[in-house]
């Protein structure tokens, strides 16, 4: 029985790296696979192309590497076969690809949200099958994560590097891990602090750009836990501060090296700060992401697309990144982190609205999703029972527990993805959505689009007044000048019973 | 993000225009870009900022022609030459 399943796709990795250096990858995932024996853990490799191996597995072997639907029918059936604790995807999104989810918030008319899909690896650490619709996927129940090599990549050793750290990594005391470093915006200084309170217990270090970046001095980025709130962009090595309209560079590939302490974490709310782009053919410097991992970091949570905050407090991205600290700071590996964070987020929304389901599809995990960081003392074991068959236990029981979450998760929780199709708006809901754009500060000319509740069949309540929303009206907005600076809003207004009952604004930090 | 990778360019004629972007997101700003005949297209310098390219915010208000990659909905480009 294997614990953790590494996945690829063997025809992707020839056509990138040839016979010589698909050799030297192998080689260095099973000395992974050796080491994970050595910790207890039983690791296998699986192509996803080979057909034999996914005959055996009752699966499907991939045709096509870039097809999102090929990959999450081969991954589903390696887990229905093997049911592993882990699951490893080795590569960036050009060996096994990033699934398509539809992005709900997408704003075809340009100005709002620009990205029609939220790329993800969510659907692989869910048991519904394929869709574009991420609300299929808000109860995930698998450990899952990703060891990307380098898109468009020839040579194999920043992915054969990633692997050797992987095989070597060690868990660490807590106390490692209570320093952090903290970079943001400086317009989003107060949600910033509020996250860093949640997590840390105080905001002492957090860094603000400007002034800060992008050069650091030597050991100002050496601790382990990393929390980054700036401004991204699509293919992109830099992070970018803001005050009023200037947005300097506040952190970059260059200056992220020789600087990241082996055994790092980092959660990162930046737009794109999990954008694997294809650094080799643009002929720009590698992912911040990349460059972490390849100086040492164990993991890093970022989105592949754009993200959301609200501006005061926390919400969306804040709170995911939270949360995967969090868990890790309880002892949690990154796979299971990352696990919880999704299962945490989706739990704590009475219903997912467009942003929420953004958010949650578009954040991804960027590490081997075994490495424990922080060390936990283990339960008393009892004579004549060996350490890793005790581990193997106690790690079922957790999964099984994770298991039961996602299931409730994905049989009880509404959703609103799809867009509300010849929805008349009555005069009281118009006259109270355009109360609450004014409110906002939303410019005149803002239009609302509505979105359906859908809950999960059987999962109503009966025999009383609905007391859950019906539907949510969505305004992605250029907000009137504040402090002479214009602000960007998003506002998603609850629906019921024909009143609007509640709203929630997201800013642009 | 765009999952099939850079698409090479060798000529893209269009205008060159400031609008919104990412509103109410984290990368909500005034941003620039290509209006060309395929489409709309953020439009970036590959070798400058994704955010106030000065060299960028140069060329709004002209038609220009540019080489580079396409990236989904983001031109990088690599050269600029305007028109008018």
């Amino acid at each position: 029985m294997d614990d953790k399943i590494i996945v690829t796709n063997r025809a992707a990795l020839l056509r990138k790296y040839g016979k010589t250096g698909t050799a030297s990858i192998v080689r260095a995932v099973n000395k992974l696979i050796a080491a994970d024996k050595k910790r207890g853990i039983a690791t296998s490799l699986v192509y996803l192309d080979d057909a034999a191996a996914m005959k055996k597995l009752k699966g499907v072997a991939v045709q096509n590497p870039a097809d999102p639907r090929e990959n999450k029918n081969a991954i589903d059936a390696v887990f229905k076969a093997l049911a592993p604790d882990y699951l490893m995807i080795l590569g960036a999104p050009d060996v096994v690809p990033h699934q398509d989810m539809s992005n709900p918030a997408y704003d075809a008319s340009g100005g709002g949200d620009d990205d029609p899909t939220a790329w993800g690896d969510l659907p692989y650490g869910c048991e519904a099958p394929y869709s574009r619709d991420p609300a299929k996927f808000i109860g995930p129940t698998r450990v899952v994560g990703r060891l990307p090599d380098l898109a468009g990549a020839s040579k194999p050793t920043y992915l054969v590097t990633l692997l050797t750290i992987a095989a070597g990594y060690k868990s660490r005391p807590g106390s490692d891990y209570m320093g952090y470093f903290a970079l943001s915006a400086l317009v989003w200084k107060g949600s910033t602090r509020a996250s860093l309170n949640n997590v840390f217990g105080n905001a002492d270090k957090l860094l603000l750009a400007p002034p800060s970046g992008p050069a650091y001095k030597k050991g100002e980025l050496k601790a382990r836990m990393h929390f980054i709130n700036c401004h991204g962009a699509p293919a992109s090595p830099e992070f970018y501060g803001q005050k009023g309209g200037s947005y300097p560079v506040a952190l970059d590939t260059p200056s992220t090296q020789g600087q990241i302490t082996e055994g790092t974490v980092a959660a990162v709310e930046c737009c794109y700060g999990g954008d694997l782009y294809d650094s080799i053919t643009l002929g720009l410097d590698r992912p911040i992401p990349q460059s972490y991992l390849g100086q040492g970091a164990y993991g890093y949570l970022g989105s592949t697309t754009i993200a959301y905050g609200p501006a005061d407090g926390n919400g969306s991205a804040d709170l995911i990144c939270q949360y995967f600290l969090l868990a890790l700071q309880d002892g949690a590996s990154l796979g299971r982190a990352a696990l919880l964070a999704r299962q945490r987020f989706a739990d704590n929304a009475a219903q997912l609205d467009p942003i929420d389901l953004k958010t949650i599809a578009q954040f991804c995990l960027l590490g081997d999703p075994a490495i424990h960081p922080i060390a936990v003392a283990g339960a008393e074991v009892p004579k004549g029972v060996a350490l890793a068959e005790a581990e193997r236990f106690s790690r079922a029981e957790r999964r099984a527990k994770l298991k039961q979450k996602g299931e409730f998760l994905a049989r009880t929780k509404a959703t609103a993805f799809q867009r509300s199709k010849g929805v008349r708006v009555s005069a009281t809901i118009s006259k109270a959505l355009s109360n609450i754009a004014k409110a906002a500060g939303i410019r005149d000319g803002h239009k609302f689009i509505a979105y359906d509740v859908k809950s999960p069949a059987g999962s109503a309540p009966r025999g009383k007044a609905a007391t859950a929303p019906s539907r949510y009206h969505l305004a992605i907005a250029k907000s009137k000048a504040r402090d002479s600076i214009p602000s960007g809003i998003a506002v998603v207004a609850k629906e019921l019973n024909g009143r609007i009952i509640g709203y929630r604004v997201y800013h642009q930090r | 993000m765009q999952q099939q990778g850079p698409q090479h360019v060798e000529s893209m004629v269009g205008q060159v225009v400031r609008e919104e972007y990412g509103r109410g997101s984290k990368s909500e700003r005034a941003a620039v870009f290509l209006e060309a005949a395929s489409g709309r297209y953020l439009l970036r310098r590959k070798a400058g900022p994704a955010f106030g390219d000065a060299q960028i915010d140069a060329c709004v208000g002209h038609r220009v022609e540019c080489a580079g990659f396409l990236l989904g909905t983001t031109f990088l480009a690599e050269t600029i030459r305007v028109i008018e």
